[in-house]
C-alpha cells in the first residue's frame, strides 16, 4: 500500500518521512467544497443564475495514520478539521479524492468501513439522555455488531475503562457535560475499532478527565490503534501525539512530528513580553516590535502589548531588550521566559494575530 | 459483506433498537396514557352529535352504511376513531422520534453504525403496535360498560387479529412520514396534512358510500379504510363476514411495498445529506 501523505505533494511544510508501517488510515487528496447561500424555488423555477459561492472546506487533504500510531490534526476554528473527520467517518462525501480504512474504500464501501471506524464527534452530544449510560452502551454495541453473548462484558469494561461504572446506571440526562463525553468516548470504543476518529475530544472536560482521556488513549496506541484526533488544546497535541498535521483554510500546512514543526519557528527559545507604549498607539508598538524581533503571536490590548520573540537565548535577549525599548520610549512591565512549544508552531504556521481570525465558517 | 450475509446481526440491530424504544416508553408512560383516553373520550361527542343528527332508527348490519340503532352508531364512531386516533399517534411518535435524534445528535452517531436503517425506521413500531392494542381493549370496555354494546368473544378476538394484522402496514406509513419529515426538516406539516387527509378519505366518520365517488375510490385504496372497515365487519357482521385471506395479503403486501419505499426514501436522504452536509444539522 502506498502511504498517502508522505509521498504526496503538499502546499505547506513537511517533516521527513517516518519508516513504513502499516496505514490503517489513508486520505488522499480530499476536498470538500459546499456552496454558500441560498437558491430558492423561485430562483430556480425562474432559471435565474446560481450566484452561490464555492466554499473549499477542504482542498488536496493527504494524510495516513498507522496502526499503533496517534496523530494530531490541528487547525483554527473553520480550517476543516470537523469536515475530515466527517468525510472519514462516513457522513460526509468528498467532492474528490480518496479515503480507506483498513484497506476498505469509505466511499464505495461505507457500511464496511464503518465496523473497522470508531468515532467521537465534537460536543456531548450523540447519546440518549433518556437512557442510561449502560443503556446506551448496550444499544450500540449491538449497532456496531458486537455479538450478543459478549455485550454485557464489553459494556462492562468500557465503562471502566472512562470511569463510568459507579454511574453507570443513571439516567444521561443527569450526567455531567464531562461525563457525557466519557459516556461517548465508551460508545465509540464499544466494538474494539481498529481506526479511531476523535473531534474535540477533550473539549468541556476538566484537568483531570483530561488526563484519564490521555490515558486511554494511550492504552488504545499501545493495543495498535490507529488514533486521529482534531484538536484545538496544543499541549494535548504535544503530550499525546506521534505526529500532527496543521490544517489551515481546509490545506494542510505542515505534517510530521513534534519535533520536526518545532523547526518552524525561528528560535528554539521564547520570550513572553508585555510592552506598554506611554502614548503610542498599541498599533505602532506591536510594529516596532515586529520590525526588531522574531516575533510571534502578538496580542493587542487597551494600552500595552502582548508578544512571543524568539530567539536562541533568553537570558541574552533579556539583557538587550530593556535599552532597546527604552530607546523607542517603551517598557517592558512583564516577561516570562520559555521552550518554544506547539503554540508558537501553530501561530507561526497559520500566521494568527489576536484579534484577526480568518476561518471558514463550518 | 452484504446485508444478506449478516442478517442475523441486522436482525439483533433492530431488536436492540426496539428495547430502546420501549424503555425510553417505559419511562415515560404517557404515550400508553394518550393511547388509551384519546380514542375513548374523543368519539363521545361526535356520538351525541350523531344521535342529534339522525335520531334513532333500525341498525346498519355490514358497517358500510350509517347505523342508525345508538349503540351501534357508537361502535361504529369508536372503530373509526380507534383507527384515526392510532394513525394519528403513529404518524406523530415516528416523526417526532426521528427528529428528535436529529437534534439530540443520536441520528448521527446511529448512522456511524454499520446496521440497517430499519433500525431507525421501525425500532419505534413495537410500542406503537402495544399502543394499538391498548386503544382496542379500551375502546371495547368504553363501548361495553358505557354504551351497553354486546361483543361476542369471537368478535372482539377477530377484531384484535385486524389490529395485529393492520399494525406493520400502519407502522410502515409512519415510518415513511418520518423519513419525509426528517429530510425536509420540518416536523409538524406534513404529519398534520396526512391526519387530516385520513380522516377525510379513510371513513373513520361516515362511511364511504356517503362520500363523493371520486373520494371514495381514494378511500378504498388506503390502508387505513381496509383497516377500519375490517374491524366494523368483525363487530357488525361476526368474523365470518371478513375475507381474512385478502385482508391479509392485502396488509401484508402493503407493509412490505412501503417499508421499501421508505427504506430507499431514506437511503437517498441520506445520500443527499452526506452529499450536502446536513446529514446531522438540526
Amino acid at each position: 500500500m502506498t502511504e498517502p501523505g508522505r509521498t504526496g505533494v503538499l502546499d505547506g511544510h513537511q517533516g521527513s518521512s517516518a519508516p513504513h508501517r502499516e496505514s490503517m488510515l489513508a486520505i488522499e487528496d480530499v476536498a470538500k467544497d459546499y456552496l454558500r447561500g441560498r437558491r430558492t424555488l423561485v430562483q430556480r423555477l425562474r432559471g435565474a443564475p446560481d450566484q452561490r459561492a464555492v466554499v473549499h472546506a477542504v482542498d488536496e487533504v493527504s494524510l495516513a495514520v498507522d496502526r499503533g500510531e496517534v496523530v494530531g490534526m490541528l487547525g483554527p476554528n473553520g480550517a476543516g478539521k470537523s469536515t475530515l473527520v466527517k468525510i472519514i467517518a462516513t457522513l460526509l462525501v468528498p467532492t474528490r479524492g480518496s479515503v480507506r480504512v483498513c484497506d476498505v474504500d469509505v466511499l464505495a464501501h461505507p457500511r464496511q468501513a464503518r465496523r473497522h471506524l470508531g468515532v467521537m464527534l465534537a460536543g456531548d452530544r450523540g447519546v440518549y439522555w433518556k437512557l442510561t449510560g449502560r443503556e446506551n452502551l448496550e444499544y450500540f454495541a449491538a449497532l456496531h455488531f458486537v455479538p450478543s453473548s459478549q455485550i454485557r462484558r464489553r459494556v462492562g469494561e468500557a465503562l471502566e475503562e472512562v470511569r463510568l461504572t459507579g454511574s453507570a446506571d443513571e439516567y444521561v440526562e443527569r450526567y455531567s457535560t464531562g461525563m457525557r463525553q466519557r459516556l461517548n468516548l465508551a460508545r465509540a470504543l464499544i466494538h474494539e475499532p481498529e481506526v479511531l476518529l476523535l473531534d474535540e475530544p477533550t473539549s468541556g472536560l476538566d484537568p483531570v478527565s483530561g488526563a484519564e482521556f490521555r490515558r486511554i488513549v494511550r492504552g488504545l496506541r499501545q493495543r495498535g490503534a490507529a488514533v486521529l484526533i482534531a484538536t484545538h488544546d496544543l499541549a494535548e497535541a504535544e503530550d499525546l501525539c506521534d505526529r500532527i498535521a496543521v490544517l489551515d483554510r481546509g490545506r494542510i500546512a505542515f505534517q510530521g512530528s513534534v519535533d520536526e514543526a518545532k523547526t518552524l519557528v525561528p528560535g528554539s527559545s521564547v520570550l513572553t513580553v508585555e510592552v506598554e507604549g506611554g502614548d503610542q498607539d498599541t498599533a505602532e508598538v506591536a510594529a516596532w516590535l515586529s520590525a526588531h524581533f522574531r516575533v510571534g503571536l502578538v496580542e493587542r490590548h487597551e494600552r500595552s502589548v502582548r508578544a512571543r520573540l524568539y530567539c536562541e537565548s533568553t537570558s541574552d535577549l533579556m539583557a538587550e531588550l530593556p535599552g532597546k525599548l527604552h530607546a523607542a520610549g517603551l517598557r517592558a512591565i512583564r516577561t516570562e521566559a520559555g521552550r518554544v512549544s506547539l503554540t508558537d508552531v501553530f501561530f507561526s504556521i497559520t500566521d494568527r494575530r489576536a484579534g484577526g481570525g480568518h476561518g471558514h465558517p463550518q | 459483506m452484504g446485508i444478506r450475509s449478516d442478517l442475523h446481526l441486522h436482525a439483533w440491530a433492530l431488536v436492540a433498537a426496539a428495547k430502546r424504544e420501549w424503555r425510553v416508553a417505559r419511562r415515560y408512560p404517557d404515550v400508553f396514557i394518550g393511547a388509551v383516553a384519546w380514542p375513548v373520550v374523543t368519539p363521545v361527542v361526535f356520538v351525541f352529535q350523531a344521535r342529534a343528527s339522525i335520531g334513532h332508527g333500525t341498525p346498519g348490519r355490514t358497517g358500510q352504511t350509517i347505523p342508525t340503532d345508538s349503540v351501534h352508531l357508537a361502535v361504529f364512531l369508536y372503530l373509526g376513531w380507534l383507527v384515526a386516533s392510532w394513525l394519528a399517534l403513529l404518524l406523530t411518535e415516528s416523526s417526532a422520534s426521528l427528529s428528535g435524534q436529529r437534534v439530540q445528535g443520536s441520528l448521527e452517531t446511529t448512522l456511524l453504525s454499520p446496521a440497517t436503517r430499519l433500525t431507525l425506521l421501525f425500532g419505534l413500531a413495537p410500542v406503537l403496535l402495544v399502543t394499538g392494542a391498548l386503544s382496542y381493549i379500551a375502546v371495547l370496555l368504553a363501548l361495553v360498560m358505557g354504551f351497553g354494546a354486546h361483543i361476542a368473544l369471537s368478535s372482539a378476538l377477530a377484531g384484535g387479529l385486524v389490529i395485529l394484522l393492520a399494525g406493520p402496514t400502519l407502522a410502515a406509513i409512519a415510518a415513511a412520514a418520518g423519513t419525509t419529515t426528517l429530510f425536509m426538516r420540518r416536523s409538524g406539516g406534513l404529519v398534520d396534512i396526512a391526519r387530516a387527509l385520513s380522516v377525510t378519505f379513510c371513513g373513520f366518520t361516515a362511511p364511504l358510500a356517503i362520500m363523493p365517488s371520486w373520494a371514495a375510490k381514494i378511500g378504498r385504496l388506503l390502508p387505513p379504510t381496509w383497516t377500519v372497515n375490517a374491524l366494523r365487519n368483525t363487530m357488525f357482521g361476526g368474523p365470518s363476514k371478513t375475507d381474512w385471506t385478502r385482508l391479509s395479503l392485502l396488509l401484508i403486501g402493503t407493509f412490505l411495498a412501503i417499508s421499501a419505499l421508505s427504506l430507499a426514501a431514506f437511503a437517498a436522504g441520506e445520500q443527499r445529506g452526506r452529499r450536502s452536509g446536513t446529514l446531522g444539522g438540526v
